[in-house]
């Protein structure tokens, strides 16, 4: 497999933002549907769609839920509350500098 | 093995060190204040204990095998758990799910299924289906109820992010509770708190974890850090065979095998040691597109490819040996 394929199969890019209230909740539901959007369960959809998206609570953007196997992931999961280390993003640091210190650490494969 | 000593020349703290074995990897302990070693020493081995009973999945007695009795139902379980599942499943959405904690049957299924001292160097050829693993987004977790819900027959596997996880926790806590500077190395995953040493915390970056004093093989590198984490992964240890097959214990979720990778070695330096291992992590399963994909994120990296040529990104700093 090269890497082109391997890319083809990635997972999409999920938006954080969208995943910081729990998509169960009635706030999320009524966004939800205040933005057209129908929920579903991806067990509902088809086995390729559930490949891609799980089998989460989805949030999808389709006129109604049979056209749910052609539709794309838009919103997330009800893994929403699980922010148990802070930030949306990986939290960057000072770059790392020379030194002529004798190491007190060695970091690697274990 | 625990020492203390005064380490390089414009070192002027006197600082101490602790080497020991536990969660199945090698553990390096370093505070500032030598009078606070054994007290450091304390407090990680209870965290650890605590997060093996937890979280092993090598361990029939642990909270985490204990899942597999709930056939999908809701488990209240222990704060300990559920924090290391959130961050887990943080991982998992921070890298569009290449960091997944629900490999735990691939990783049984190509012959890790017990602690990695146990699985034998060689075996029989295995037959594996390629096909995604079940997906993080089939776990449920109420972090304020701690309530946990993992489908029946899927199974966790934390080793990605919980070494990492566990070191920032003790540091801090060690940090919190001495008042020194700490750094704790748990198989290379590193995490820093407290009081910085002059020149900050001097560390190896190389293939494989191994004593400081050692010489190091392969391509490597010493700089420095003061706050944050530094995390290394690497196709390069916990390597076996079956049949004439190399398996490594960093799995692509969407094959449920070994990752394919441009990288050996990819070494992170983050604002924790969690997100530092989750970038290393998915960097090599990412293979190329890491590269750009960590500058996007502006996080120093050391990228080692196959062939060991070395490149680093977004001000990681070009050192030798």
């Amino acid at each position: 497999m090269d890497q082109e394929q391997r890319d083809s199969l990635r997972p999409p890019n999920l938006d954080w933002s969208a995943m910081t209230s729990s998509p169960t909740s009635a706030s999320a539901r009524q966004l939800a549907r205040n933005k057209g959007l129908a929920w579903v369960s991806a067990i509902t959809l088809g086995a390729g769609a559930a490949g891609v998206v799980g089998a989460a609570a989805v949030a999808v953007s389709l006129p109604n839920l049979t056209a749910a196997s052609s539709t794309t992931v838009s919103a997330s999961s009800s893994t929403a509350t699980s922010q148990g280390a802070s930030g949306s993003s990986l939290q960057g640091s000072a770059a790392p500098t020379t030194t002529n210190i004798a190491p007190v650490a060695t970091t690697g494969a274990s | 093995m625990t020492a203390t000593s005064t380490l390089g020349p414009t070192m002027s703290e006197h600082l101490a060190w602790a080497d020991w074995d536990a969660i199945g990897t090698r553990i390096r302990l370093v505070v500032t204040e030598a009078s606070q070693l054994d007290r450091a020493r304390a407090i990680l081995t209870d965290d650890l204990a605590a997060l093996d009973a937890a979280c092993s999945r090598f361990r029939a007695d642990s909270e985490l095998m204990a899942l597999d009795a709930s056939a999908g139902q809701p488990t209240t379980v222990s704060p300990l758990l559920a924090e290391a599942v959130s961050a887990a499943l943080r991982g998992a959405m921070l890298t569009g799910g290449l960091v997944d904690p629900t490999v735990g049957r691939a990783m049984e299924t190509i012959g890790y299924d017990r602690d990695f001292d146990s699985v034998p160097a060689h075996g029989a050829a295995l037959r594996i289906t390629v096909s995604h693993v079940p997906q993080w987004r089939q776990i449920r977790l109420d972090e304020s109820a701690h309530l946990l819900t993992v489908p029946a027959g899927v199974r966790l596997d934390l080793g990605a992010t919980a070494k990492a996880w566990a070191a920032d926790r003790s540091a801090q806590r060690i940090g919190r509770e001495l008042g020194c500077g700490v750094l704790v190395s748990l198989g290379g995953d590193i995490a820093v708190a407290g009081q910085v040493p002059t020149g900050g915390w001097s560390i190896r970056v190389q293939d494989i974890t191994g004593d400081p004093s050692s010489p190091a093989q392969g391509p490597s590198g010493v700089i420095a850090i003061r706050a944050g984490g530094l995390a290394t992964s690497s196709t390069s240890a916990r390597r076996w065979q079956r049949g004439g097959d190399l398996m490594h214990h960093i799995l692509d979720p969407r094959t449920g095998r070994p990752a394919d990778s441009d990288w050996r070695t990819v070494s992170v330096a983050a604002g924790s040691a969690l997100d530092a291992n989750i970038a290393s992590t998915a960097s090599i399963i990412r293979g190329r597109s890491a590269v750009g994909w960590l500058a996007k994120l502006g996080l120093p990296a050391r990228l080692v490819a196959v062939d060991g040529s070395v490149t680093t990104l977004a001000g990681w700093p070009e050192v030798s040996p």
